[in-house]
């Protein structure tokens, strides 16, 4: 119907224009049909792999471009984005995310990062370089990784050394986050994911740091949220009060969500203070779960076709870039 | 078929002489004569922008319930949305305005002929609605034009904000053959306030397309093929950070075959079908957020009658329609089911209840509702002497609801726990009588005009089970799914006195509702306003209470010959009044505020000059947290100048609006804040009729 009564539309418009200009003269129409604008949240890189083909693509958030890793690293001189091929699926295992924060001086230092790590990995076990294949940042705004080689046997003192000192600390912390929450959700439910805002955490941790008089400046934030996803697809989100967690609001159910088969595989990803990027490979969606000064809520959600190309899917996902501005002026 | 009503215009111009042409708006105390075609040019001249409710707002008692300058659904004597029926061509306008404030009535008012305004018995002919019948004719209604190669072409220009429209219609006709072809297309820039503010996102684009092929193979036959193609794409000039719009198409395709039989009791036989694509995307920063669309097929037999004493007419006419509704931000391309993993439905729906008290919902807001409406209605009058008539109108529909929960996501789905019956397939029925006496005698006033009808009417989809957010108003609604019918008792009363120079018409009404169904914003129990917990939007709730509206309109003229011996000036003087209250005596949201108008129209020969201002009162009668809408001035001046040039006729034409330039806002209108009405707006035309 659509498209017969634009034809229908635009003969009657035709005669009209002929009858004021003769036939071509007929106005245009500006209607957003054609708009590709899919709203994903801004200033994110969405990183997709296929595990059995080795497909391998970054989908830019804000210019909505899609890139083949593997053919930019193919065609590349630098050896930190040739570093990005997948050259053998057998050692794809899963991403993990490294949120690495330090400082330099008194500037503070952000990178999130991810390593892609072999099937034996056992998450919540130290990582040396036999448990990655590659570990993945920003470049300014381009894709560059260190091979799992450049970590072996890092000197003593090293900035690899301190790099993978940082890495494991943070490994630990996960899996204690993760022991955390289990522990508070309900029963009947398996904790598949656990998240809390790296970038708010860091710096509530540098205002508890300014309170003792080690310097750092305060600012107005939200509360760190802890996110709980769930393998049943539910989102739990709780609160740290006195040293316990408690629930903030009740849960929110992910869409087509039956069970989450391969929790490794599955990302929680920072968007902004409000809310997170939630991939599940089950589901080929992307979930946005915000709060916008109310209750966490499923947003949006966007389906992987809409990011790979035709017939492809992405098996597990890497989601970094700074997300929504870190405002230390909001209200 | 008698026309029996009062012509409005012809009290608007003051132009009473009877070989002049008759008037566009016309309201009717019976039925409405669908053979009589009417000058549309005096629809433009009182029309405030180029809505149906801006055409129409300068009437008595009637009002525009604006949403920027693209919206503008007409209010009847305080009774809106659902309780007014638009008519297009005889069928019912397939389209969403009665549904929420920001939906455009899918009718292109400058593209019509006739507009008339049927109340009373006459109304129940087409719908029992409180508010009557709106009827739209346009050019597609007649199937059989003059004979000959005819057509008209019109455009008009204005300035600050800018704005262009375009409208052609042309027709090829014989005896047996007849071919029309119209288009129309309307586009205006962001208008300025009266402060001189240029109102973000209240820009409009309209383009129509029209064809019709008539054929008569003899005097008794007719079939006609006919097609309307309307879009319409504009901004919501709301409060979001990123603009929100609206593209709205509605497609027609109808058939329609008209008999003149044998019978001396049988006048005419009309068979009506019509098939009508409606679809309209609400879009946030470009995001598709919102989807609404409505199919519907209709088929309408209507007989005109006449026995030794009384005549009439009867119709018949069944309707199935779809309602689909999409609302998920950046994911409304399309509509969908949704997928079932098996697990619980309305998880989140049960969990915000017991956390929160209210069953929220971030859902699709509606089920996918099927509705299948039978209608029978008959309209029957008769003299009882020379000048007194009895007029009677009866209504009954009888409507089959389907609702199918299949497109909202299993969380969001209304869960049995708290309604096992809410998805039910529901069967409804109205029935709705209206009883009328006038009498129209030429040669002797007072004539007066006296009618009171029973009316019910159905909840609407929508009232029945919408629970969600709406983007373009910005606000949680909860719909309510046991709404009883809304029952109402109408008295009408006109009555019109000449007598010389003077002309006098009166109008009072007073409507009393039982279970009139409103939306009231929600308060907790410490009288805090209520916010939903996704969008920190106001809460409203579908509530039924008891209600009455009172008012009426007052108008006085007086008709002097100033440079012919006819009457060539008229002075006239107009007041609005209208009170809506509930059960308890509040005042009823947004009610139309007085107003009184003053104004003077000098017409000689080729000439023809309008002078209006009116004053619109402060709102004062306000519903609880209601805010007040200060009065403001309105002054309006019309210009034209006539050529008839053979068998062609040329106008010239200039009109003013607000030329006071006063910052005013529309107390009728949700977006009274961030969308005030324009500033001075001055349009030239050009009309050419060959």
């Amino acid at each position: 119907m659509k498209h017969t009564s634009k034809l229908f539309f635009a003969s009657v418009l035709c005669t009209q224009a002929f009858l004021f200009n003769g036939c071509g003269g007929s106005s245009s129409n500006n209607s957003s049909d054609d708009e590709t604008n899919l709203g994903l949240p801004a200033e994110m890189q969405l990183i997709m792999l296929n595990a059995l083909t080795g497909a391998y693509y970054s989908f830019d958030s804000t210019t909505e471009t899609r890139t083949d890793i593997n053919e930019m690293a193919a065609a590349s001189q630098d050896s930190a984005v040739q570093n990005l091929q997948i050259t053998d699926v057998s050692t794809i295992g899963h991403f993990f995310h490294w949120p690495d924060f330090r400082l330099s001086g008194t500037e503070e230092l952000l990178d999130l990062k991810y390593l892609l790590m072999v099937p034996e990995y056992t998450p919540g076990d130290p990582i040396d370089a036999d448990q990655f294949v590659q570990l993945t940042h920003l470049h300014d705004e381009e894709l560059a990784a260190h091979s799992a080689e450049e970590f072996r046997d890092p000197e003593a003192g090293s900035a690899i050394a301190a790099g993978l000192e940082r890495l494991n600390t943070f490994v630990t912390k996960q899996a204690e986050l993760e022991e955390e929450i289990a522990e508070v959700i309900p029963a009947d439910q398996q904790l598949c994911r656990a998240y809390i805002d790296p970038y708010l955490e860091f710096e509530l941790e540098q205002e508890a740091g300014a309170e003792e008089g080690t310097g750092g400046e305060e600012h107005a934030h939200g509360a760190l949220v802890h996110f709980a996803l769930t393998q049943s697809g539910r989102v739990y989100f709780y609160e740290e009060h006195e040293g316990a967690l408690e629930e903030l609001q009740g849960f929110v159910t992910l869409d087509d969500v039956v069970t989450i088969s391969d929790c490794n595989r599955t990302t929680i990803g920072r968007v902004s203070e409000d809310g997170v990027l939630i991939f599940i490979p089950d589901t080929q969606l992307l979930y946005l779960v915000d709060a916008h000064g109310g209750d966490f809520h499923q947003h949006s959600t966007w389906s992987t076709s809409s990011l790979m190309p035709e017939g492809v899917n992405a098996d597990m996902m890497a989601i970094i870039g700074s997300g929504g501005e870190h405002d230390h002026d909001h209200e | 078929m008698r026309k029996l009503g009062l012509s409005i215009i012809a009290l608007l111009s003051g132009i009473a002489s009877a070989d002049e042409k008759l008037d566009s708006i016309t309201v009717y105390g019976s039925q409405g004569d669908a053979q009589q075609s009417q000058d549309a040019e005096s629809l433009r001249k009182g029309a405030t922008n180029s809505t149906l409710g801006g055409y129409l707002d300068s009437l008595p008692n009637v009002d525009s319930a604006s949403y920027g300058e693209a919206v503008g659904r007409p209010v009847i004597r305080g009774m809106s949305g659902y309780r007014v029926k638009i008519l297009h061509n005889d069928n019912h306008l397939s389209d969403l305005s009665a549904m929420s404030q920001d939906h455009a009535v899918a009718v292109a008012p400058r593209a019509s002929e006739r507009i008339q305004l049927l109340k009373g018995p006459a109304s129940l002919l087409y719908a029992a609605q409180a508010g009557g019948v709106i009827k739209i004719s346009d050019a597609l209604d007649a199937p059989f034009p003059e004979p000959g190669l005819k057509g008209e072409l019109s455009g008009d220009i204005r300035s600050d904000a800018e704005s262009y429209s375009l409208d052609s219609h042309i027709s090829l006709a014989n005896e047996h053959w007849a071919l029309q072809l119209g288009g129309l297309t309307q586009e205006s820039d962001p208008y300025e306030s009266g402060d001189g503010e240029t109102i973000a996102d209240s820009d409009v684009n309209t383009d129509q397309g029209q064809f019709s092929l008539g054929w008569r193979p003899n005097s008794r036959n007719e079939l006609q093929i006919n097609g309307t193609s309307l879009e319409k794409d504009y901004g919501i000039p709301n409060a979001t950070p990123e603009a929100t719009r609206i593209n709205m198409q509605r497609d027609d395709v109808g058939f329609k075959y008209r008999y003149l039989p044998n019978p001396l009791w049988l006048d005419e036989i009309t068979l009506d079908l019509l098939s009508s694509d409606y679809l309209h995307d609400e879009t946030e920063g470009g995001r598709k957020d919102g989807l609404f669309g409505q199919e519907q097929q209709r088929g309408t037999l209507n007989l005109a009658w006449a026995t030794a004493e009384w005549w009439g007419e009867s119709r018949i006419s069944y309707v199935n329609s779809e309602l689909k509704v999409c609302h998920e931000h950046g994911a409304c391309d399309d509509f969908e089911d949704a997928s079932r993993s098996g697990g619980p439905l309305g998880e989140s729906v049960e969990q915000y209840l017991m956390i929160r008290g209210l069953p929220y919902s971030h859902g699709h807001p509606m089920p996918d509702t099927q509705s299948k409406i039978w209608q029978a209605s008959t309209v029957a009058q008769r003299m009882f002497s020379d000048s007194y008539e009895l007029i009677s109108g009866i209504h009954w529909q009888s409507r089959q609801l389907q609702p199918d929960p299949d497109n909202i996501q299993e969380q969001w789905v209304y869960p049995t726990s708290l309604d096992p019956d809410y998805y039910d397939e529901r069967n409804d029925h109205t029935l709705s009588l209206s009883l009328g006496i006038n009498k129209q005698a030429m040669d002797a006033t007072p004539n007066w005009e006296i009618s009171l009808s029973y009316l019910e009417r159905l909840p609407s989809v929508d009232e029945l089970y919408w629970n969600g957010f709406h983007h373009a108003t910005d606000s949680y609604i909860f719909g309510n799914s046991e709404l009883d019918k809304e029952r109402s008792l109408n008295l009408d009363i006109d009555l019109t006195f000449e007598q010389n120079s003077h002309r006098m018409q009166a109008s009072a009404f007073y409507y009393r509702f039982s279970d009139y169904i409103y939306q009231d914003r929600g308060y907790d129990e410490s009288g805090a306003a209520l916010i939903d917990p996704f969008h920190l939007s106001q809460v409203w709730f579908t509530r039924q209470t008891d209600a009455d509206f009172v008012g009426g309109s007052l108008r006085y003229e007086n008709r002097q010959a100033l440079l012919r011996a006819e009457p060539d000036l008229t002075f006239w003087g107009q007041i609005d009044l209208l009170r809506a209250t509930d059960s308890d005596g509040e005042d009823l949201p947004r009610t139309a505020p007085a107003s009184a108008e003053i104004g003077v129209q000098f017409e000689q020969q080729a000439w023809l000059a309008k002078l209006s201002f009116k004053r619109v009162a402060k709102a004062r009668n306000l519903a609880p947290q209601e805010e007040e809408t200060a009065g403001y001035n309105w002054l309006s001046l019309y210009l034209q100048h006539d050529w008839q040039i053979a068998d062609q006729e040329l106008k010239l034409w200039l009109k003013g609006e607000n030329l006071l330039d006063e910052f005013a806002q529309n107390h009728l209108s949700v977006l009274k804040d961030t969308a005030p009405l324009p500033g001075r707006q001055i349009t030239a035309g050009i009309d050419w009729r060959f």
